[in-house]
This record gives structure tokens, sequence and C-alpha cells, in this order.
């Protein structure tokens, strides 16, 4: 059974549709990317899951105990972090951390979360959250939401205003923490980031789920390309056409793809006499499929 | 319900002007008894040293901030995502309100204490200073009559701040409503006059409360065109209407 089920969930503004018929699960112990373009419903399915929103029709159930806007005592142990951090400037990282820790008896271990993610350090100590770089608020909320030692987290663009080192220490808690049973649900437009550590993707565009899968799932759709430099781009792009391979030239490199295997294209190449000069691999770039799939999914198909 | 009143409290005071506000409470008479000599007597040691201006003044601006802050921190998500219900957070926030008035009151209180004892040493709170009756009873009156004046003022703020999650439009009427009420008198006399049923209008109510232990019940009724039992019932009335639609735009308000 999943730790959170989504069910087929309507939420209107008036008379426009910002979720329809939203459904997707999460297991314990997987980290999934709700991913979409801006105005998609990502944050407003977060907000409905969170009981910040009401919705229409449907269930949401956590745990198999329901959250609704009205009722959502399960909340208990979701922590989340949804748009940016919600900090008090006169108060200070360890009073934030003692301030949302009041409401259960099985907290965090400060020091342990404090350093985890990094607010122990000495920028931190007695400073008002008011004084914070957006780098560090980021970092305290996300401290926050995990406080409560939440069974699922759920974080909306995690990663804003964070640098480099912090994002990489930020991935690696968060593979920490879902190894250890939590799940996660995040949003991020950070796809490259997102790619290296979710295990499953959610896809919504206008509202509507039109993806849900793992990640080897998602990527066994996107095909094997090949980029490579050629003694005779024309003569290559010619084999492509006579092969049935799907063929472009790109700034005087060759893209190539659509052939069962690497060695069938070499082949057939020294049979035409084309010598290869340098040659990469691209495999599955989340990215890149999410836009072909919203194009896709925006001309109806 | 402890946990969260404890939660309100701990972010309470963790911000200094809490602490401002409380000195300038004791303060407050003190400087008004020390720098006034006409303000040594009677009428101004049972208002507190006309600290309950002030403490009204501060109250306002407390509920205001109470939610309003929530808002604009972008607070009032973790406050709301939680286990508990928008009804026991609702709850949560007038129980520290209403706290922080009698704290207030008890800062000015201590003030006037002190400036009695300094500036007007003689003064006898046995003897009988107004239709109330002896200085303890009228201070006790006026404290009672500004607090409840301040819970009606409150819920009016606290429902101007959840419709528009802004403190300043909030202040801005609560300060007219403490300010502007000889004006809220004469236009509430003039519309009365031409339409009886406006009497119970609900400035009509609050200038009857506020004039409540500071003139006598036919005095009123003169005033207000109802009893003053009447006048307590129509305020009790407001107060709790207004406090449920507060309470009904705070539970519908998605954030």
């Amino acid at each position: 059974m999943a730790l959170l089920e989504v069910k087929n969930i309507d939420k209107n503004f008036g008379k426009t549709k910002a979720m329809t018929n939203v459904s997707f699960n999460v297991e314990a112990g997987h980290i999934v990317g709700l991913i979409g373009p801006n105005g998609a419903g990502k944050s407003t399915t977060m907000r409905a899951i969170t009981g910040l929103m009401s919705y229409s029709n449907g269930t949401i159930l956590f745990d198999d105990k329901p959250i609704t806007f009205s009722d959502h005592q399960a909340l208990d142990k979701v922590g989340n972090l949804i748009e940016y951090p919600a900090i008090y400037p006169n108060m200070t990282a360890l009073e934030h951390l003692n301030l949302y820790a009041m409401d259960t008896q099985d907290s965090a271990d400060f020091k342990d979360l404090m350093h985890k993610t990094q607010i122990d350090g000495d920028n931190f100590g007695k400073r008002k959250a008011k004084n914070f770089s957006l780098g560090m608020k980021q970092r305290l909320g996300i401290a926050i939401a995990l406080i409560r030692n939440p069974k699922l987290v759920i974080l909306d663009e995690p990663m804003n205003g964070l640098d480099p080192q912090s994002v990489h220490d930020l991935r690696e808690l968060i593979r920490d923490l879902a190894d250890q049973g939590v799940a996660f649900l995040i949003s991020s437009h950070l796809l490259d980031e997102l790619q290296k550590l979710v295990d499953d993707v959610v896809i919504i565009n206008h509202g509507k789920i039109i993806e849900t899968a793992t990640m080897t799932e998602f990527f066994s759709h996107d095909k094997v390309r090949w980029v490579m430099d050629t003694s005779d781009n024309d003569a290559t792009v010619q084999l492509a056409q006579d092969n049935k391979w799907t063929v472009t030239v790109d700034e005087g490199h060759v893209q190539l793809s659509g052939a069962d295997n690497l060695q069938n294209v070499i082949t057939a190449m020294n049979h035409a006499d084309i010598q290869i000069q340098t040659l990469n691999t691209v495999t599955g770039n989340l990215e890149k499929s999410l836009l072909d799939m919203l194009a896709n999914d925006d001309k109806g198909e | 319900m402890l946990t969260l009143m404890k939660q309100e409290y701990y972010k309470t005071f963790k911000q200094n002007r809490l602490y401002i506000w409380l000195g300038l409470s004791v303060i407050f008479p003190l400087a008004i008894m020390g720098i006034f000599k006409s303000q040594r007597g009677a009428g101004s040691i049972t208002d507190l040293g006309h600290a309950t201006f002030y403490v009204y003044l501060v109250g306002i601006i407390i509920t205001a901030l109470s939610v309003s802050q929530e808002f604009s921190f972008g607070t009032i998500r973790p406050l709301l995502s939680r286990r508990f219900s928008r009804g026991m957070i609702f709850t949560s926030k007038l129980l520290l309100n209403l706290s922080i008035y009698i704290t207030l009151f008890i800062g000015a209180f201590i003030g006037t204490m002190i400036g009695q004892l300094i500036f007007a040493p003689k003064f006898d709170f046995s003897e009988r200073v107004s239709y109330a009756g002896n200085g303890w009873q009228t201070m006790g009156i006026t404290v009672i009559d500004t607090l409840f004046q301040m819970i009606f003022v409150a819920a009016l703020v606290l429902l101007i701040t959840n419709l528009v999650k802004s403190s300043g439009a909030a202040i801005g009427l609560g300060v007219v409503m403490i300010v502007g009420t000889p004006i809220l008198s004469s236009i509430s006399m003039l519309l009365i006059n031409m339409a009886p049923i406006l009497k119970w209008n609900p400035f009509n109510i609050f200038i009857g409360m506020a004039a409540y232990g500071q003139a006598s019940p036919s005095m009123i009724k003169s005033m207000v065109h109802m009893s003053q039992g009447t006048v307590v019932i129509a305020y009790l009335v407001y107060i709790l209407a207004m406090y449920v639609i507060a309470y009904l735009i705070f539970k519908k308000r998605s954030v």
C-alpha cells in the first residue's frame, strides 16, 4: 500500500480548472519528482496534500488516513517546504527548530539535523533569520520540514538559492533519508538535479497528470542518440536515410538515432567508407523528454 | 491546544517589541502624571494615568499583527498544514491576544500605583470619585469597560485583517474607532433621528458601551435610545457575530 495516495482530485478556481482527476501514489522510501511547466498545478497539488487548499472531488490518503481541508490530523508526520521558507525574522535557526518541534514527541536530533542541513556554522549562531541570505533561509526551511521526523516530506523548489555544494549535500541528505524509508515529493525546475535524485516521476500539465512512471520506465521511451563527427557528413546523412534512421546535422555534428545498435551503424559506415572521427552516446535526458512530452500533450496527441 | 498556546507564547516572547510595549505601559501613566500636574487627580488615576488609551491602541496593533504577520512572513502555511484544526489555531490567537491585553493593563496599573505614590500620595482610593463608586471601583469599571471595548474593536480588526490579509487597514479602522468616537457618535445620532431602527447600528452600541460606568443609566438611555442592559446584550451579540464571521473567513481561506 502506498504511503500517500492521491485519487481523482479536482480543483477549480471559478471557471478555471486547476486540477482535473489528479491521481498518483508515493511509496515509502521513494523520491518522487512532480514535474511540469509554470502554472501546471504542482503547487496547487502540494497545497491540497498539505491541507492548505480545498479540493472538490476525490480523496487524499496519507498512511491510510484522509487529508481534507478541514480535517488533516494525518499531517502530523508530513513535513513541507512550499514555495518559500516560512521564517520568523526575529528568531534564530535554533529557535525555529525549537518552535516547530514543540508539537511532537518524536523530533529529530537538533544537533544532527543542523549539521546535515548546514545551519550549525558560525553564520547561524545567534543571528536572527532576518539577516540570513536566501540560501541560509532555504536551508533553514528544509531543516524545519525535517524537524518532526516526517514519513513524507513535500519540497517545492528545494534547491532555490542554494550553491552547488549545498545542492549536492541536500541531494545526499534526501537520498540518505529515503534509504531510511522517508518518502519525498519534490517539485523543481532544475531538471538535471531532479534527474540525479528521483526514483519516480509524475508529469503534470494544465492540471492533468500526463505520465506517472519510474525513471527507468520514463527513459525507456527515450531513444539512444549518437552524436558524431565524420569524414563526410553528407554521405552519413544519405546512409542514415537509406537505412531509415533518424538523422540531423547540428553545428557540424551528426545526430543519429533509430538504429538497433551502434554496431550496425559502425558497420554500415565502414562499408560506405566513412570515417568516424568522434563519437558520443547520449541517453535519457529528463529535460528533453519532458519538453517532448509537454509538446505532444499540448498538441493533443 | 496547550501546544499551540506554548508556540504562540514562544513566538511572542521572541519579539523585542513586546517588551517595549509592556515597558511603555508602565512608563505611560508615570509620564502623564509626572509631566502634567493637572493629571494627578481621581479622573486620571482611575483611568490608569490615561494609559487605557495606550493599552487600547497597542492591543489593536497586536491583534492585527497576530494574523497579518503570519501571512506576510509566509508562516501561515506551516501553521495551518499541521494536525491542528483552524478553529484551534484561531482560538489560540484570541487567547494570546487577550492575555497580552491583560498584561498591558497590569503594566499600566503598576505604573499608575507608582505614579500615585510619587505624585499624588494623598489620593484616597476609598473615597467616592464617580457614579461607579470609590477609586478602586471606578478604576475596575474603567478597566473592564476598556477591555470590552478592545474585544469589540479587536473582533472588527480581526475581521478586516482576515479579509485583506494586511494589518494596515485593520489598524487604521481600529484607530478610527478610538479617536473618532465623538464624530461617530454625532453621525450615529443623526442617523437614528432619521430612522429609529438605526439605533441598532454597531457604532451606537459601541458608544453606549463606552459610556458605561461614566454616565448614569438614564443618560446612556437618552444617548443611545436603549437601556444599559440592552446595550450590553447587543454589544455581546455584535462581538460574537464578528468573531464568528472572522473565524469563518479564516477557516475558508486557502493559502
